[in-house]
């Protein structure tokens, strides 16, 4: 991966120039079908653009020094790491990529959730801290389904790059561990049924409660990115359409995107909230058993 | 699964809500931003000190009153507009634009102070109603004294006690010995 591509990956596709629009198009998307839904009406296409536009112009509140200095590094740091995650993303699984990149998109997507435990817990609040806390043990939960898969499909295609797994993942691992993913993407983001974490009936905004003014604008922006780097994630190890001409891959990788955007506010708006600790047993029982059977699927097939 | 048929039920029905209006006019007699009028101001600081959030600081100087007012501090109680004894202090019927930065409204009003007929130095601004409220029946004479400043007023009054003094004395003492 020459600096050049890297760069591009990083500001143009799928980093910051598509990745900005994107993910404001499926906040909006995810919140319009809620709307649907439930018989709404639901935001104008424009309300996650505008919603950010006005946080960045609002003044901050005057916090002392060192917690203003980290509520503002915490959230910059969750939407860098997610930038960046983004960037490693095998839309283009022939032009290369590195090996080990793969261990390297995980940590960062990881960095988001830990700058938001860290950033509750910063932020001195009590609801903060709670919704820090949830954060932490649904983080916990979650990740043992999702490492179980991703391990799954880097023992099944024997590399332990993005590239070489979204090439030559055996294709009954792949099904096995993408359903284990996609379970552990509506935590990340906070949906139904797993949303304990934010669960804005008990505990208002959970970590970012206390934020406001351009601090929650830079939260806002990593849930944005988080969106896309989630879903882009699964729409590039599940369609790695190494064949075609690059509009072609880059039409599939949007389509997948939007479609799994639709498939999970569906299942956000069909479902209740599950307590924090059925979704750590669920994903503990459940989630793990799609990923350990996939596990064993590879490795029965190596 | 009723909550699929619930959410079919609500995508084939279509929304039932509107979208939120852009701007709905506000209900007649709304008290919106406080206005003042400099011309009719007394400069008595009576709305400084019955504003209950600091919307409104009178601020005296030497020739003029600096009048202060931050729609975003303002409760809209209306008390400012209540206690001005010259009607001075209006509320608009609108609510004002929204703004991102505390201070951002923050309108300021200069009232000056008439200049004394006599010296040419600022006096009191004052006014009809008040002078009528205050005293009752206005004599040529008070009229005269209230568009003076403060000293050649004090000067004017020392003049009409020493003038009556001089009358007493002419007229000489009184019957029973005082």
């Amino acid at each position: 991966m020459t600096v050049v591509r890297g760069l591009i990956s990083l500001l143009v596709f799928p980093g910051a120039l598509f990745a900005l629009p994107a993910g404001w198009f499926m906040m909006w998307l995810q919140r319009k079908i809620n709307a649907r839904a439930q018989g709404r009406i639901g935001p104008p296409f424009f309300q996650p653009f505008f919603d950010f536009v006005k946080l960045l112009a609002k003044e901050p509140v005057v916090r002392p020094r060192l917690q203003g200095f980290l509520m503002t590094v915490l959230p910059l740091a969750a939407v860098a790491s997610t930038l960046g995650a983004i960037a490693l993303l095998p839309v283009f699984p022939k032009a290369g990529g590195f090996s080990g990149d793969l261990v390297l998109l995980v940590s960062l997507i990881e960095v988001g959730p830990l700058c938001a435990v860290l950033g509750g817990f910063v932020s001195r609040s009590l609801y903060g801290g709670i919704g820090a806390s949830r954060e932490a043990v649904l983080t916990l939960a979650y990740n043992v389904p999702f490492l179980i898969a991703l391990f799954a499909l880097v023992a099944s295609a024997g590399s332990f790059s993005l590239a070489g797994v979204a090439l030559a993942a055996a294709w009954p691992v792949r099904v096995l561990a993408l359903i284990a993913l996609v379970a552990c993407i509506p935590v990340k983001l906070h949906l139904n049924p797993f949303s304990a974490a934010s669960a804005e009936q008990e505990i208002y905004a959970g970590s970012t409660t206390e934020y406001d003014g351009p601090r929650l604008a830079l939260w806002e922006l990593a849930h944005a990115l988080e969106w896309v780097a989630l879903t882009g994630l699964v729409a590039s190890l599940a369609f790695p359409v190494a064949d075609a001409a690059w509009p072609v891959r880059v039409v599939v990788f949007v389509a997948v995107s939007v479609a799994l955007v639709v498939v999970l506010s569906f299942a956000a708006a069909s479902t209740a909230r599950l307590k924090l600790a059925q979704t750590a047993r669920w994903f503990l029982l459940c989630g793990s058993g799609i990923a350990l059977s996939a596990l064993v699927v590879a490795f029965v097939r190596l | 699964m009723n909550i699929l048929n619930i959410i079919t039920g609500n995508v084939a029905r279509g929304p039932q809500t509107v979208r939120f209006p852009g701007r709905e006019a506000p209900a007649a007699a709304y008290r919106g931003s406080v206005t003042m009028d400099a011309a009719k101001c007394l400069a008595c600081g009576i709305c400084d000190y019955v504003c209950v959030s600091r919307a409104i600081a009178v601020t005296p100087g030497a020739a003029s009153c600096e009048w202060t007012y931050d729609p975003g501090r303002c409760t809209y109680c209306g008390r400012c507009v209540d206690h001005c004894p010259v009607a001075a202090v209006t509320q608009a019927g609108d609510r004002g634009d929204s703004y991102a930065r505390s201070g951002a409204q923050r309108a300021t009003v200069t009232v000056p102070y008439p200049a004394c007929p006599q010296c040419g130095r600022p006096a009191m601004p004052y006014n009809e109603a008040v002078l009528g409220a205050a005293f009752g029946d206005v004599s040529a004479e008070l009229r005269e004294r209230i568009h003076l400043c403060e000293r050649c007023r004090r000067r004017a009054t020392t003049a009409a006690l020493k003038a009556n003094f001089g009358a007493a004395a002419e007229t000489g003492r009184s019957d029973d010995g005082r």
